[in-house]
């Protein structure tokens, strides 16, 4: 049978060129202090289409239609928009509504305000409004957060992340850096790696015997190699995920992570690699580098200065665990040659490492919940 | 993109155009705020019956399909995208899928050509005829989605495979079509003839396409039977009850070509929504030179229209951003960018004749370099392209 074919043919020609223009709604926000003041317009189409306002089905919407559906149009708006200061939920509430004209129509023009428990070091917007109906919507949003930014919110980025002044290079990296900072000391895993790693530093045990490191330029040297290869690797992975050229499954890189900890334990213990260790820690750092990004994935890039922001945190990665070293190798130097150090740290130490290292890894692989400390 | 997308604006000049507005109470509760289709227009019932049918079972790919169609056709006949969004949501169960069914590649393919996406359409429509050679839906929107992309030879090897599998006269149209683009235009007007001989008084797609494709065949021959042909087309539009904005457009280019601006102004009037046929209204009132307000106030909407476009991140109005530059704001430079990067990804006559027409304008013959590469390869006959290639330096 011959079905008559649907001619899109000249559709194409003519085309989105000569079209009505698409969903976007207007999303102006201002934050001052620990307050968010703004005005968001949603086009009455659009309103039309997700929750119904003509409702004498007469094909024109009045104003008196608009007005009787407030509750519903606020809780609808509301519940598509989520405003975060540093992780935490802001309180947004519209307060009026009325109307404003764009180009393409009338526009139901809600005044937002809200309240954030305190003034955002950044600011998270999520955007999902519209989305499920029609993906080619746009969330257009207009910024005033210490100078005026921009950003388009689309179901590819739908929730985006706003620093003060975060046009420019200076703000974006002092934030980013504070966050690399804050992430690598609150996540246990990647310190215990490091402790793991830079334990033997000063006294390691071969061929059944203690050997001690005799001068501390070497010990800092070494170990700064080891995290400098550890560092120059997972800055590598980190920038490659959060860019989203390379994705691996966070339960296996999470697995591996906690496999990488529990090596460099066991490594302290029947020594497996000791010459050559910032070889391995290029190696492991691969893979650290692929679970730090899922933090900063989950904060998210900013909408400008890429760039700057990525730098940034490497770099705050990278100065919590030149402080880690800072705290460690001089201190283990010190009482490098006691007896406490070897068999009251670190072989207790290792043991240690070894046990929660295995826990994770047991843990992650059956994504079970045996210890909670460094999620 | 972003960085190219950038120059763009700031060689359009459009980035300061604001468009937001103070907002305000309407002065009374009947103060009508928008139209929409009401519950009588029959197109739309059908739409939310079948709309209220998918969203009981969403992840029925019939309701699914049944809606995403019925979305299409609106957004068709109203040169709307918010329909093809609705389109793409419907489909959103299959659309990421390795492998949709080849009638979901059919209507992702469609939305992404209305959307410019032509190779991804393209890259649909051959997952879909390797699945199933004989889809002639998908065959046909390929060959459509070729001629777009300047490639009428390939499209005539689908046209010619949708011989047996689809209905005499879209396989004429579609020949026909890709005949004409590439050397051997009086035969597929004369093969197109013979097809609508037996239309009479039809209205449907497939008729309209045949004689909208034969006016423009015969435009670009200069035949003196261009005139009544578009009458004829236009004819066959208006008993369709439906506005085409792709037929309304070529016919008021050949009508501004012959200087017959007043029919222009006259029948676009009704049509300031649709962003192609506010530009061809504005030329007209460029071209009778008279009524100095109205054309300022539309090229304002014209101007207001893509800023908005450029806010959401998107520029697909290249080919009419290029009119607009060339023969409005008479700023030749700007209309060759645009007119370049239009080229990259739409090569219709017309793309081609404003690529020519802003290379002479702004003194840069070498940048018809490509146009002249694809005439020779095609072996396109249109006198207005010949015209254009004489007025280069």
């Amino acid at each position: 049978m011959i079905r008559r074919l649907t001619v899109f043919a000249m559709l194409l020609c003519s085309g989105a060129a000569a079209a009505h223009k698409p969903s976007d709604s207007y999303l102006q926000l201002s934050v001052e202090k620990d307050a968010l003041h703004g005005e968001w317009d949603i086009a009455l189409r659009d309103l039309e289409y997700a929750i119904g306002l003509d409702s004498n089905g007469d094909g024109r919407i009045t104003w008196g239609e608009v007005r009787a559906r407030q509750a519903d149009i606020t809780e609808y708006a509301l519940r598509h928009l989520h405003i975060e200061a540093d992780r935490q939920p802001c309180t947004l509430a519209a307060s009026a509504l009325q109307i404003a004209d764009h180009t393409d129509g009338a526009y139901a023009a809600l005044m937002l305000d809200g309240r954030c428990a305190s003034a955002p070091r950044h600011l998270g917007v999520d955007y999902r409004a519209l989305f499920d109906i029609d993906p080619t919507h746009r969330g257009l949003l207009r910024l005033q957060f210490e100078g005026t930014q921009t950003a388009i919110l689309s179901p590819d980025r739908p929730a985006q992340i706003f620093i003060p002044g975060g046009d420019r290079v200076w703000p974006t990296i002092l934030v980013y850096s504070g966050e690399g900072l804050w992430h690598v000391w609150k996540g246990a895993d990647h310190m215990l790696f490091l402790a793991g790693l830079l334990l033997p530093a000063v006294v390691w045990r071969r061929r059944g015997r203690w050997h001690t490191a005799t001068r501390l330029r070497d010990t800092a040297w070494e170990s700064a190699r080891v995290v400098t290869a550890f560092t120059l690797a997972h800055a590598l992975t980190l920038s490659l995920a959060a860019m989203g050229v390379i994705h691996l499954p966070s339960r296996l890189v999470e697995s591996l992570v906690a496999a990488t900890v529990v090596f460099a334990g066991l490594n302290n213990l029947v020594p497996m690699i000791h010459r050559g260790l910032w070889f391995l820690a290029f190696f492991f750092g691969l893979i650290h580098g692929s679970a730090i990004a899922g933090a900063l994935l989950e904060l998210g890039l900013p909408a400008e200065q890429r760039v700057a922001a990525l730098f940034g945190f490497n770099l705050g990665v990278e100065a919590a665990q030149l402080s880690l070293i800072a705290a460690v190798v001089p201190a283990s130097f010190l009482v490098r040659r006691s007896r406490l150090y070897q068999y009251g740290i670190l072989i207790p130490g290792s043991i240690a490492i070894c046990i929660v290292g295995l826990l994770w890894l047991v843990q992650r692989v059956f994504v079970l919940d045996l210890i909670r400390f460094g999620q | 993109m972003i960085r190219r997308f950038h120059t763009l604006a700031l060689l359009l000049g459009f980035a300061g155009v604001s468009t937001a507005q103070a907002a305000y109470v309407p002065p009374s509760d009947d103060t009508v705020l928008a139209e929409v289709p009401s519950r009588l227009d029959p197109a739309a019932r059908t739409l939310s019956r079948l709309r209220a049918q998918l969203s009981a079972q969403p992840q029925n790919l019939d309701a699914a399909l049944a809606y995403a169609e019925a979305a299409l056709r609106m957004g068709r006949s109203r040169a709307d995208p918010r329909y093809f969004g609705y389109a793409e949501a419907a489909l959103a169960p299959w659309w990421s899928l390795a492998t949709p069914p080849g009638t979901v590649l059919v209507l992702r393919a469609t939305i992404r050509q209305f959307f410019h996406q032509f190779d991804s359409a393209r890259s649909d429509l051959d997952q879909a005829l390797a699945a199933n050679p004989r889809d002639a839906q998908a065959r046909l929107t390929r060959a459509v989605v070729l001629m777009a992309q300047g490639r009428p030879q390939d499209a005539a090897q689908d046209c010619s495979a949708l011989r047996g599998l689809a209905p005499a006269l879209d396989v004429a149209a579609c020949s026909a079509a890709s005949a004409s683009l590439s050397g051997k235009a009086p035969r597929a007007l004369a093969l197109l003839d013979f097809a609508t001989a037996g239309v009479g008084q039809a209205a449907d797609s497939a008729a309209l396409w045949a004689l909208t494709t034969a006016a423009e065949i015969a435009e670009r021959l200069g035949d003196a039977s261009t005139t009544a042909r578009y009458d004829q087309a236009l004819a066959a539009m208006d008993r369709s009850g439906q506005p085409d904005a792709y037929l309304l457009a070529a016919w008021a280019d050949a009508a501004l070509q012959r200087g017959d601006a007043a029919v222009v102004v006259a029948r676009l009037q009704a049509y300031t929504d649709i962003d192609n046929l506010l530009l061809r209204l504005a030329l007209a009132e460029q071209q009778l030179g008279r009524d100095g307000e109205a054309l300022r106030r539309h090229c304002r909407m014209i101007e207001e229209r893509f800023a908005a476009a450029q806010a959401r991140g998107e520029f697909v109005h290249q080919r009419e951003a290029a009119m607009y530059q060339l023969q409005l704001a008479r700023n030749p430079p700007a209309a060759l960018q645009l007119a370049r990067s239009n080229w990259a990804v739409q090569r219709e006559p017309l793309d081609a004749l404003i690529l020519l027409q802003a290379a002479a304008a702004a003194a840069q013959p070498a940048a018809a370099t490509p146009v002249r590469e694809w005439l020779q390869q095609t072996g396109l006959q249109d006198v207005r392209i010949t015209r254009a290639l004489k007025a280069l330096p």
